[in-house]
């Protein structure tokens, strides 16, 4: 079914990736912080249409990774993006490149309005140089105007539209979180790695998440990493589960084959669940209480 | 009402020096975290420079300036690249300290160079005379100085409000990683924040050193503007320029109706006093912080 807020995001969303070979790859990624090994060898593969969710215990490495793939830490081990490495490069180039990342605690400025944080996220996008500010400044509002209107579908997409103008620092944490979700998405990514997207909405709130989700995978094929503690988003939305523990990925596999696994529980949750939905509340809960 | 407008002008002339120099120290700390106490020595350095040039060359004084200027906003840069972004990550106290370092590095070499001298920056191209006003007679020279410094410090200000190059320093200076996730190249802004910086403090130097002796003492003007800064707000460029104003206007009156010596007790009563009220500064970011 298609997300009536969904509207325009084909035009948020205007760099479909190549449909063949996976987008991002990891192989044998590593990362320590003064001696502490944070990640050892880790191994993904994301493709077009993918929605890979990171699960695992406070500690795992989950955040790590997605540091890693944004090159906001330093990492051994190859990165590659659409066949391109990544190692070694700056942030700011692996966002240009195509990556969305939002946050766990979200980095806005509480002083700017909703739509003025969205908008951080459109530099991007805008491309012009500092004598275009007065030769061209045309060409300067015209690519302005773009953003501003697809800073506004997002907001839309992602329910916030009421709350455009609103002053950031005034918003509930769930909010919060979405705005920066939509911050990621502004430049139009062709990956989007989501740090807890969840946490602090309430059920509503997540049930609206994952249809977000579903629609940007579904229909506008971007590949998304996330990093989730709420199982019941996971088994909803997710094509693919990496487990992790202490750095390293534990097992992969679909949502079923690696939640309900006793290696999965008995290692993360710390007990056999049962397989059931209550027991996977249990489990969750349990998850979501480890941090 | 002659000497009312004397005191106001004259104010508005030291005002004009001390956002200047307000606009390069609140810079620098936006970018790194950094309070500069080599700042006085960045107005120092160009002025001597040309002072030098004038008394030992024939050739066009424009050239002096704009190789002082070069000079000294190179330092500004290198010492970011070498110093300021190796200690990413450490105390922000390193980087005070290292600021000294710097300024005594600054002195030596200067002394080494330029040996103690006095000089008088004479810029040929500058109107010359006396301007009757109300009564009051003003010189035609500090009048144009007095009006260059106030619309440079709006230009700067403006710019860094206005245009997307001043969007991408304020952001940077915000949050580094949100900035670095809007494909902003955050080092290189930093860099371009400390460049520019120096360059305003040696604007902000020939423009006092042509009213006024330039000798080893200048440096001083820059430690005059330290109330501007926490008055204005130490995060803003709106502030740094209201501080400066508000300070040169205040230290004019002192000195004309009470006595010049109690300028600096008064000033930093004033500053102690507004901080009382505002914590913050005027225009500085209040941050709260949720326990």
């Amino acid at each position: 079914m298609t997300n009536p807020c969904a509207a325009g995001l084909d035009e948020v969303f205007d760099r479909p990736p190549d449909p063949s070979g996976p987008l991002l790859t990891l192989r044998g990624v590593s990362v320590s912080f003064g001696g502490v090994a944070a990640l050892s060898g880790v191994s993904l593969e994301i493709g077009p249409r993918d929605l890979v969710a990171i699960v695992g215990p406070n500690g795992a490495g989950k955040s790590t990774t997605l540091n890693a793939i944004c090159q906001l830490v330093r990492s051994s081990g190859d990165i590659t993006l659409k066949g391109q490495p990544v190692n070694g490069r700056p942030a700011w180039q692996v966002a240009a490149q195509g990556v969305g990342r939002s946050f766990q605690d979200p980095p806005l400025i509480d002083h700017y309005t909703v739509l003025e944080n969205i908008l951080c996220g459109a530099h991007l996008r805008l491309g012009y140089r500092m004598t275009d500010q007065v030769f061209r400044r045309r060409h300067v509002r015209r690519r302005e105007a773009t953003m501003a209107r697809r800073a506004e579908i997002l907001l839309d997409f992602v329910g916030l539209a009421g709350r455009r103008l609103d002053e950031a620092g005034s918003l509930p944490y769930g909010a919060r979180k979405l705005v920066d979700i939509a911050r990621a998405m502004v430049a139009g990514p062709q990956i989007l790695l989501l740090d807890e997207p969840s946490s602090g909405l309430d059920h509503d709130e997540r049930g609206a998440l994952q249809g977000m989700l579903c629609t940007l995978r579904d229909e506008q094929r971007v590949a998304i990493l996330v990093v989730e503690h709420h199982m019941d988003l996971v088994r909803a939305a997710a094509t693919q589960v990496a487990a992790m523990q202490a750095g390293e990925v534990l097992m992969t596999g679909t949502p079923v084959e690696v939640l309900d696994s006793e290696r999965f529980r008995s290692a993360v949750v710390g007990h056999a669940g049962h397989g059931d939905p209550e027991a996977d509340g249990a489990a969750a809960f349990a998850v979501r209480e480890d941090r | 009402m002659a000497q009312f407008l004397v005191s106001l002008i004259g104010g508005f002339g030291l005002g004009g020096t001390y956002a200047l120099v307000a606009l390069g120290i609140v810079l620098a700390f936006r970018a790194t975290g950094t309070f500069n106490f080599a700042h006085g020595e960045f107005m120092l350095f160009p002025a001597f420079l040309i002072g030098a040039w004038q008394t030992s060359h024939s050739a066009s004084l424009a050239v002096s300036v704009i190789v002082g200027l070069a000079i000294v906003g190179a330092i500004g840069a290198a010492f970011y690249l070498l110093v300021l972004q190796r200690a990413t990550g450490l105390p922000a106290f390193m980087g005070v300290i290292a600021s000294f370092g710097l300024a005594a590095v600054l002195d030596g070499v200067m002394l080494i160079i330029f040996g103690s001298p006095e000089y008088a920056i004479h810029f040929s191209g500058l109107p010359t005379g006396v301007v009757h006003l109300a009564g009051a007679r003003f010189s035609a020279t500090s009048l144009a100085l007095t009006g260059f410094t106030l619309v440079l410090a709006a230009i700067v200000a403006g710019g860094l409000r206005f245009t997307a190059v001043g969007r991408r320093i304020r952001a940077a200076g915000q949050d580094p990683i949100l900035a670095s996730q809007g494909g902003i190249n955050v080092r290189r802004i930093y860099m371009g924040s400390w460049a520019l910086a120096a360059v305003l403090a040696g604007v902000a130097g020939i423009a006092y050193g042509s009213t006024n002796i330039v000798d080893p003492s200048l440096t001083s003007v820059a430690l005059a503007a330290f109330p501007a800064i926490l008055i204005g707000g130490l995060d803003s460029i709106e502030g740094a320029v209201v501080g400066g104003l508000i300070v040169g206007i205040f230290q004019a009156f002192v000195a004309t109706y009470l006595n010049s010596e109690l300028i600096d007790v008064l000033t930093y009563t004033m500053m102690l006093v507004v901080m009382l009220a505002y914590p913050q500064g005027l225009f500085g970011t209040r941050r709260v912080v949720r326990v």
